[in-house]
C-alpha cells in the first residue's frame, strides 16, 4: 500500500461535476505537478493547504513548449489521516465531460499514480481503520461487487472477444519465452535460441496488433464522448445561430457584433442514438485583438481535432480555394468530412445564381442550404451529418474496444516488446531478453485476468525432448 | 578415557545419510546441537545411485548456496571431481552453472570422513522402524532391533527408500536402491500419522563396461580445460580430469522400444508413480516424440578406478534381454557389456503441502522432512533441503525463529516456497526459470548474498564472512569510481577502442558507459583506467556484472520491493479460512491446507485472484482488530 492510486470517483457520464480522487503518499506531489492557481505554470510550487478548497487549473505539461490548460477546477487536498482512506488524498473537482475527466485521470497516471483496483479506496479506508470493524464484510462485498461489475462492464464490451484476441497475442510470446527459457535451462539438449525471419515477422505482428488495439481505444473514446463536429466560418456568418438551432435551445451569445464567440462552446447531442459533440468555434479572420487571436487559435485546434466540419458561408460570398486551404488543407485531410453550409438563404435572391459554389477539388463536398433564422434546412443538415458518420460507426462498433485499464496494459506490453526487438537486433543475451518477454506476457495477462503465472516449463516439456 | 556409557539422548536425530541427511546433520552439529545420523548402510553414505555428477543448470546455484551456508556438497565435489563444465558460457553470468562429474567412491568417502570428524555428530548404522510420539510431538525413534534414541527434533531424509520398489521389466524387487533394503516399517509408521502421501517414480540408465565400448564411434563431449572450483573455499584441484563421449540412438533403437513397449514396466502397467517430464525414460522419449529419429547418448566415467560407464540417455525399465538389444543397437556399443541394468524405482513421498516453510510437518511438531521424501529429485535439491531442515531442527532446539530464505534471497528459498505453497505433481527439480529474480541469484554471488545469514546462524566462521564483506566493500567502492570517472577522447583511448572493435569517442564519457559496451570487459578497461588500489578478482567480476546488467537488475530490485510488501503482511497462526466471507469454497479449503505464513505466500497459491487477495487482506485486518479489542 505504498503506492498512490487514482480513479474517477463520480459515476460515468452524469452530473455537471466529475471528481477525480487520488490517494496515497504521493498524492500531494502529483497534485502539485498538475495543478496551478493560474493558467500559467507557477514559478514556485503551489503549497496545498489541507482541507482548503483551492481554485485553479489542471495543466498538461507533457510538452514543455506547449503547456495546455485542461480544465478549470477546484482542488481539495486532505492530509492523512483526515480523509476517506486515512491517507493523503487529493480530490479534483472538474467539469464532468468524459474527455476532460479522462485526460486528467491519464495525467495523474503519467505523474506516477496507479489506476485503482476495484474497491481499492474502500479497502484502504478499512485497512487504515477509517471504517468500523463491523463494516469489514461490507468492504469485502464492495470489492467483490466491483470486481464482478468491472467484469460485466468488460463483457458488455465483448470480453470473450477481447480475451480471445489477447490470447492470440500471448500465444506466440509464450512460445518465444519457452524457447528462450529452454535454451537457458537445457543448454545441452536444446538448440541455441535463434530468431528466424518468420519469428521476427510474428513479433512485429504482435507489436502492430498492440498498437491497433490502443488505437481502437482512442477511436472508441470518440464514440463514448461523441463524434466531434466543429462549426466554422467567417465572423457573423451565423455559427452560433446554427448551433442553437441544432441543439434546439439558446446557448451561444448571439449578437450582431462579429467576434462575439471567443471561447469555443461545446455541447453534446444525441441524434438517432449516435452521440455528437457540437463545437461552436470563433470566427476565423484577421484581427489585432489579443483575446480574439487566442480564440481563433483555439478554433483552429478544434477544427484540426474535429471528425466533421460544418463550413459556413452566406450567399454571395466567394469560395476561394485559398480560404479553404487555411482551414481544411486537402493534402493531409482528405479523410476529414466537410459539409458546406450556406446560411441566410432567407436573404438570398429567389434565383440563387450568385451562390458561387466551390470549384476544383472542393467541388465534390456536399452542400446544404439553410436559414438558421427561419430554422429551414436544419433537419436536412442533421440527416446529412448522420449519413456521413454512419459508415464509420458500422466499422467501429464491431471491433473490440479496450478500456483505459486495458490500454495501459497494452502500452506497457508494447514498451517491453520494443525492448525485446531492440535487444534482438543488438544480440542481447537470453536471460535479459526473457525478462522483457515475460513482463510483456504478464502485462497482457492483466487484461484477461490471467493471474496465475504461466507454466513455461509445461510448454517446454511439451515441445522439447529433454532428459537423460 | 574409556567410554563406560552410551549416549541415548540427542538434540537432533537425522534418519538417512544421503545428500539431504549429511547436510542436515552437519548443519545441526555446526550450530552446536548434539546430533545422531543414522544410515541403513555405513558404506553407502552420500551415494550417487544415478548420474555420477553434481551441479548443472540451477543445481549449480543450489550447490554454491549450500557452500555459502557452510554445507559440504561443493567441497566434496571438488575433492572427487573428474571433470568440470561451466554451462551456458555463451550467455550472461546469471545463467552460468557449474557441473562436475565425480568419482562416486571418493565423494562418498570424503563425506563420511567429514561426518566422522565433526564434533557433536555421531554416525551410526541402524534401520529406523518407528518414531516415538507424545501428544503428536516427536520424542525420538526406535530401530529395527527395538533400540530407542530420544531427541527434540527428528529429520527424515529417506530418499527413495520409503516402500521402495525396483522395476526391471515385469520383475519387481522391494528395495531402496538395487541391492539395498527398502524402509517399510517407517513408511507404515508415517502413514499412521495420517499424512497426505503419494507415489513417485524415477529411474536410472544402465552402466556399461568401458572395455566393451568402441569409443572411436563417439565424439568427445566438451569439458572445461581450466577447472573452476565449486566451493568458494577450494584453492586447488588435484584429481586428473576425464572426458565424456557423445553418440546417438537411431531408428533401429527406437523400433526395438516400439516392438517391446508391453514389456516395459512403465508402459506395461506396473508403475503407478508419477515420473518427471524433464527426466523421461527412453520409452517416454520414443512415445512422446515419435518424429525424432535420434536421441543423444552420453557416456560418462563413474570414477577414476572404475570401468563402469554411465550411459546417459538410455534409462529404461525393460527386461535385461531387451536392454541388451537397445544398448547394442547404438553405434559403438555393439559389443557392450551391461554391468548394472537400467531400472525404474517407485517410492513413497509426503505431499509437501503438509510442511511449514521450515520444512517441519505441520501436524507433528519436531518432525522435519527433506529430500526425495518431499517429492523432489536430485542430489542438489536434496542437499539444499537437508541443510534447510537441519538448521530449522536446530532452531527448534535452540528456540530460535525458523530459518526461512525468501524467493529474492536464494534458489533454496524459491524451491521451498514452491514446495510448501504449490506442492508438486511430479518429482520437483530446480530450474533457473523458476527463479523470478534470476539475475540477482547467481552462482558468482552466492556467498556474497548469504554469508551474513550463514554467520548469524553459526554455519560459517568469521574469516569467511570477512572475506565476503571485503569483496562487497571493494565492489561498492569501485562501482562508484566507474560511475564517476570520465574518460577523455584522447588518441590513446581511441586507439584502445579501435583495438577492441568498438566506436571511438568524441566527447568525455563515463567509464561506466564504456563498460556497458558488449565489446569491453573490466579487465580490458583497466588498461585505460585502473582503480586507485588493486582490488580482488572477484570484486572486479562483481563490478562488471552489476554494471552490464544494471538496468535489468534495477527492475528486479523494484519488483522485489513490491514482493516484500506482501511478504510483510503476516497471516496469524491457524487462521480460520472456513468462515471468511467472500472467498470461494475451493480457496477456503486450499488456504486452510497450505496455511500460508504471509499474504505474499497466499498470493502464490494456485487459482487465487487479485480480488481474493484484497478480501484476505481485509479479513486478516479484521481478525487482528477483533483480537485487540
Amino acid at each position: 500500500m505504498n503506492d498512490t492510486i487514482t480513479a474517477i470517483a463520480t459515476p460515468y457520464g452524469s452530473g455537471g461535476i466529475g471528481v477525480i480522487r487520488i490517494s496515497g503518499p504521493r498524492s500531494f506531489e502529483i497534485a502539485s505537478m498538475l495543478f496551478s492557481k493560474t493558467r500559467e505554470p507557477e514559478e514556485t510550487d503551489t503549497t496545498l493547504v489541507s482541507h482548503r478548497v483551492t481554485h485553479g487549473f489542471i495543466l498538461d505539461k507533457s510538452d514543455p513548449d506547449n503547456i495546455e490548460v485542461v480544465d478549470e477546477v477546484l482542488l481539495v487536498p486532505m492530509q492523512a489521516p483526515r480523509s476517506y482512506t486515512a491517507e493523503d488524498v487529493i480530490e479534483i473537482q472538474a467539469h464532468s465531460g468524459t474527455i476532460v475527466l479522462r485526460t486528467i485521470l491519464e495525467l495523474t497516471i503519467s505523474c506516477g499514480a496507479r489506476l485503482s483496483e476495484p474497491g481499492e479506496f474502500t479497502k484502504r479506508a478499512f485497512l487504515n481503520q477509517r471504517i468500523d470493524l463491523t463494516q469489514a464484510e461490507a468492504v469485502i462485498d464492495i470489492i467483490n461487487a466491483r470486481s464482478v461489475s468491472s467484469l460485466k462492464f468488460a463483457s458488455s464490451q465483448n470480453l470473450g472477444e477481447l480475451k480471445f484476441k489477447i490470447e492470440q497475442l500471448r500465444t506466440p510470446l509464450i512460445d518465444f519465452l519457452s524457447r528462450l527459457e529452454a535454451s537457458i535451462d537445457f543448454p545441452d539438449e536444446v538448440e541455441a535460441f535463434e530468431i528466424s525471419p518468420s519469428d521476427s515477422d510474428q513479433l512485429d505482428q504482435v507489436i502492430e496488433k498492440c498498437r491497433e488495439y490502443i488505437q481502437q481505444h482512442d477511436d472508441a473514446c470518440f464514440l463514448k464522448e461523441g463524434i466531434k463536429v466543429a462549426i466554422t466560418g467567417e465572423p457573423n456568418v451565423g455559427k452560433s445561430s446554427l448551433m442553437n438551432r441544432i441543439l434546439e435551445r439558446d446557448k451561444s451569445i448571439i449578437t450582431p457584433i462579429p467576434g462575439t464567440t471567443r471561447d469555443p462552446i461545446e455541447e453534446g447531442l444525441n441524434i438517432d442514438g449516435i452521440p455528437f459533440v457540437f463545437i461552436d468555434t470563433a470566427g476565423i479572420h484577421e484581427t489585432d485583438d489579443l483575446v480574439e487571436i487566442i480564440g481563433i487559435e483555439k478554433a483552429k485546434d478544434h477544427i484540426a481535432d474535429a471528425d466533421l466540419i460544418l463550413f459556413m458561408k452566406e450567399p454571395g460570398s466567394v469560395f476561394s480555394d485559398k480560404e479553404f486551404q487555411k482551414i481544411i488543407p486537402l493534402e493531409n485531410d482528405l479523410e476529414k468530412k466537410v459539409i458546406l453550409v450556406i446560411n441566410k438563404m432567407d436573404l438570398a435572391q429567389e434565383n440563387s445564381d450568385n451562390l458561387c459554389l466551390p470549384t476544383s477539388d472542393y467541388a465534390r463536398l456536399p452542400v446544404i442550404k439553410i436559414s438558421a433564422l427561419l430554422n429551414q434546412g436544419v433537419k436536412e443538415l442533421k440527416e446529412k451529418i448522420v449519413d456521413l458518420c454512419i459508415l464509420d460507426l458500422s466499422m467501429t462498433t464491431s471491433v473490440v474496444i479496450p478500456n483505459l485499464r486495458h490500454k495501459k496494459a497494452l502500452e506497457l506490453t508494447l514498451s517491453f516488446l520494443e525492448s525485446v526487438k531492440a535487444g534482438l537486433a543488438q544480440g542481447q543475451e537470453e536471460e535479459t531478453l526473457a525478462i522483457d518477454m515475460k513482463n510483456s506476457i504478464d502485462s497482457l495477462g492483466t487484461i484477461t485476468g490471467e493471474t496465475a503465472s504461466i507454466d513455461i516449463l509445461d510448454n517446454i516439456f511439451n515441445s522439447f525432448c529433454i532428459g537423460k | 578415557m574409556i567410554m563406560n556409557f552410551y549416549k541415548k539422548n540427542y538434540d537432533i536425530i537425522v534418519i538417512g545419510a544421503g545428500h539431504a541427511g549429511c547436510e542436515a546433520a552437519l548443519a545441526a552439529a555446526r550450530m552446536g546441537c548434539t546430533t545422531l545420523l543414522l544410515t541403513i548402510d555405513m558404506d553407502k553414505i552420500a551415494a550417487m545411485p544415478c548420474s555420477p555428477s553434481i551441479g548443472g543448470m540451477a543445481k549449480g546455484q543450489l550447490v554454491k548456496e549450500i557452500d555459502a551456508l557452510g554445507g559440504q556438497m561443493a567441497k566434496a565435489s571438488d575433492a572427487s571431481a573428474i571433470q568440470y563444465r561451466t554451462l551456458n558460457t555463451r550467455k550472461g553470468p546469471a545463467v552460468h552453472s557449474t557441473r562436475t562429474q565425480n568419482d562416486k567412491v571418493i565423494y562418498s568417502k570424503q563425506m563420511k570422513s567429514v561426518l566422522e570428524k565433526t564434533p557433536g555428530l555421531d554416525l551410526k548404522q541402524a534401520m529406523v522402524e518407528s518414531l516415538i510420539l507424545e501428544d503428536n510431538q516427536v520424542k525420538g525413534i526406535i530401530d529395527q532391533t527395538g533400540f530407542e534414541y530420544e531427541a527434540v527434533s527428528v529429520v527424515i531424509t529417506t530418499g527413495t527408500f520409503l516402500q521402495g520398489m525396483v522395476h526391471i521389466g515385469a520383475s519387481r524387487i522391494e528395495a531402496g536402491r538395487t541391492g539395498e533394503f527398502a524402509s517399510i516399517g517407517l513408511a507404515r509408521n508415517l502413514a499412521e500419522l495420517d499424512l497426505n502421501m503419494g507415489r513417485m517414480k524415477t529411474g536410472t540408465p544402465p552402466r556399461l563396461h568401458a572395455d566393451s565400448i568402441d569409443f572411436s564411434q563417439f565424439d568427445i563431449h566438451g569439458a572445461d580445460t581450466i577447472p573452476k572450483p565449486f566451493s568458494f573455499s577450494t584453492r586447488k584441484i588435484s584429481n586428473p580430469m576425464l572426458p565424456s563421449f557423445m553418440g546417438n540412438t537411431n531408428p533401429g533403437t527406437h523400433e526395438i522400444i516400439r516392438q517391446n513397449l508391453k514389456h516395459s514396466a512403465l508402459y506395461g502397467g506396473h508403475i503407478k508413480g508419477k515420473s518427471a517430464r524433464y527426466c523421461p525414460s527412453f520409452e517416454d522419449k520414443i512415445v512422446k516424440f515419435p518424429d525424432r529419429e535420434s536421441h543423444h547418448v552420453i557416456l560418462e566415467y563413474e570414477g577414476l578406478d572404475s570401468k563402469e560407464i554411465y550411459a546417459s540417455g538410455l534409462g529404461n525399465s525393460m527386461p535385461l534381454e531387451i536392454q541388451y538389444q537397445i544398448v547394442r543397437s547404438v553405434r559403438g556399443l555393439e559389443q557392450a557389456q551391461i554391468m548394472r541394468p537400467a531400472y525404474a524405482i517407485e517410492y513413497d513421498y509426503v505431499n509437501p503441502l503438509e510442511l511449514t516453510p521450515g520444512l517441519e510437518v505441520k501436524r507433528t511438531p519436531g518432525l522435519f522432512l527433506a529430500g526425495q521424501i518431499n517429492g523432489t529429485s536430485g542430489y542438489e535439491e536434496a542437499g539444499a533441503q537437508g541443510l534447510w531442515a537441519g538448521v530449522n531442527a536446530a532452531c527448534r532446539v535452540q528456540k530460535r525463529e525458523p530459518f526461512v530464505l525468501d524467493r529474492s534471497q536464494a534458489y533454496m528459498g524459491v524451491m521451498v516456497d514452491d514446495l510448501v505453497t504449490r506442492g508438486t505433481q511430479e518429482p520437483y527439480r530446480m530450474f533457473t526459470s523458476r527463479a523470478e529474480y534470476r539475475l540477482l541469484l547467481r552462482e558468482d554471488n552466492a556467498d556474497l548474498r548469504l554469508s551474513q545469514i550463514g554467520y548469524d546462524y553459526g554455519l560459517i566462521d568469521k574469516e569467511q564472512l570477512d572475506l565476503c564483506k571485503e569483496i562487497l566493500f571493494q565492489t561498492k567502492k569501485e562501482i562508484t569510481r566507474v560511475k564517476t570517472t570520465v574518460i577523455k577522447p584522447d588518441k590513446a583511448v581511441n586507439t584502445f577502442l579501435a583495438d577492441h572493435k568498438t566506436n571511438p569517442i568524441t566527447t568525455g564519457i563515463k567509464l561506466e558507459q564504456l563498460l556497458k559496451r558488449a565489446q569491453l570487459t573490466y579487465e580490458a578497461l583497466k588498461q585505460i583506467s585502473p582503480p586507485q588500489n588493486p582490488i580482488k578478482k572477484r570484486a572486479q567480476n562483481q563490478v562488471e556484472i552489476e554494471i552490464k546488467y544494471e538496468g535489468y537488475i534495477q527492475r528486479q530490485l523494484n519488483e522485489i520491493k513490491k514482493f516484500k510488501d506482501l511478504e510483510k503482511i503476516r497471516i496469524p497462526m491457524n487462521f480460520d479460512y472456513t468462515h471468511i466471507h467472500g472467498l470461494s469454497n475451493e480457496l477456503r479449503e486450499k488456504l486452510g491446507l497450505i496455511q500460508p505464513k504471509s499474504l505474499g505466500q497466499a498470493s502464490r497459491t494456485d487459482g487465487i485472484t487479485p480480488a481474493a487477495i484484497s478480501v484476505l487482506m481485509v479479513a486478516i485486518s479484521a481478525y487482528q482488530k477483533n483480537k485487540e479489542s
